[in-house]
């Protein structure tokens, strides 16, 4: 995999986690897979194998806060709640990902 | 580096057992959502933790996917790979001995020849002003140069006689200061003049 790709997956990860994130006040990581699968359609379906890595990659960055909480179920679980840092870096990569969809769509649309 | 990643490389640094067994904790909590959900879709409890286990995938492979995540991990993996080394070599002490003797040999072997390099070339004469000492020769008539090049040879210098050197000094006007040197090139070639010690004349003092 070339590192150009690698670097828009992880970003297009990022930005749906935090997207994800900021619908809900907080979400353990179960919940946050799920709901990606869900918005997505089935799309993208995250693993724990590309999701922990994230969601502590991001935590470390200060975009997300977590803490022990208990499930609907009465189970423990860490919840994730975006932080001020990650609202304003959902910003950045949305738009960012606008930029990058819009020329991609330019290059499609030439002929 | 943003004050949240001081604090995570800190915690990660001190709060190893802790961190970790948060994460397994995280993990393992994840894989009982996971069974859990598969129960309410009418699963049995054993099938459904299987399934979950087997969806989950590796539990020591996330693990250590998100252990490289953590800022300070080199520091970690640096130290590992330390403790390796050093495990390792306690168990071939003839490969130790031979690592250390190589080692040093090598480093005292080149200490050796740059000190001697040091003092025998690279190191100033203990004068000032080095650019404005010339030595000077005279050229014997008897071997003249005989090939095209006109370069001078070792052999056609010779060094002044004492006699020679004092006319140098009075009449020459090129020099603040005149003083003569024995050397080894060329031989000692002092005039012997009466009884006594052969003259060495006036040594360094002119420049020292």
């Amino acid at each position: 995999m070339s590192p150009e790709q690698t670097e828009l997956l992880r970003g297009t990860l990022d930005l749906m986690i935090l997207k994800a994130l900021s619908q809900n006040a907080e979400m353990h990581g179960l919940g946050i897979s799920r709901r990606i699968e869900q918005i997505t359609k089935g799309t993208f379906i995250v693993k724990p194998g590309s999701l922990f890595p994230a969601l502590h990659r991001m935590e470390q960055s200060g975009w997300i806060s977590c803490e022990w909480g208990e499930s609907d179920q009465k189970r423990r679980a860490k919840y994730y709640r975006l932080t001020k840092a990650g609202r304003k870096q959902l910003g950045i990569e949305a738009e960012r990902w606008g930029r990058i969809s819009a020329a991609i769509g330019l290059v499609l649309q030439a002929s | 580096m943003s004050s949240a990643r001081i604090r995570s490389f800190l915690r990660n640094c001190f709060r190893r057992n802790a961190i970790e067994h948060d994460l397994h904790a995280e993990l393992y909590a994840h894989v009982e959502l996971l069974a859990e959900q598969k129960i309410k879709e009418g699963m049995s409890e054993f099938e459904a933790y299987r399934a979950a286990k087997i969806e989950f995938g590796g539990m020591e492979q996330v693990k250590e996917q998100v252990r490289a995540t953590w800022t300070g991990a080199w520091l970690q993996i640096l130290s590992q790979d330390v403790r390796f080394a050093l495990r390792v070599l306690r168990k071939n002490p003839g490969f130790l001995c031979v690592c250390i003797v190589a080692l040093a040999v090598g480093i005292g072997l080149s200490t050796a020849v740059f000190s001697i390099l040091y003092a025998v070339i690279l190191k100033p004469l203990p004068f000032p002003e080095q650019d404005r000492i010339v030595v000077g020769w005279k050229i014997d008539p008897s071997k003249a140069i005989n090939d095209n090049t006109r370069q001078l040879r070792d052999s056609q210098l010779v060094e002044l006689s004492y006699p020679d050197y004092k006319d140098w000094r009075e009449q020459s006007t090129s020099f603040e200061e005149l003083a003569v040197m024995p050397t080894t090139t060329n031989g000692n070639s002092y005039i012997l003049t009466g009884q006594g010690e052969p003259k060495q004349g006036r040594k360094f003092e002119s420049v020292g």
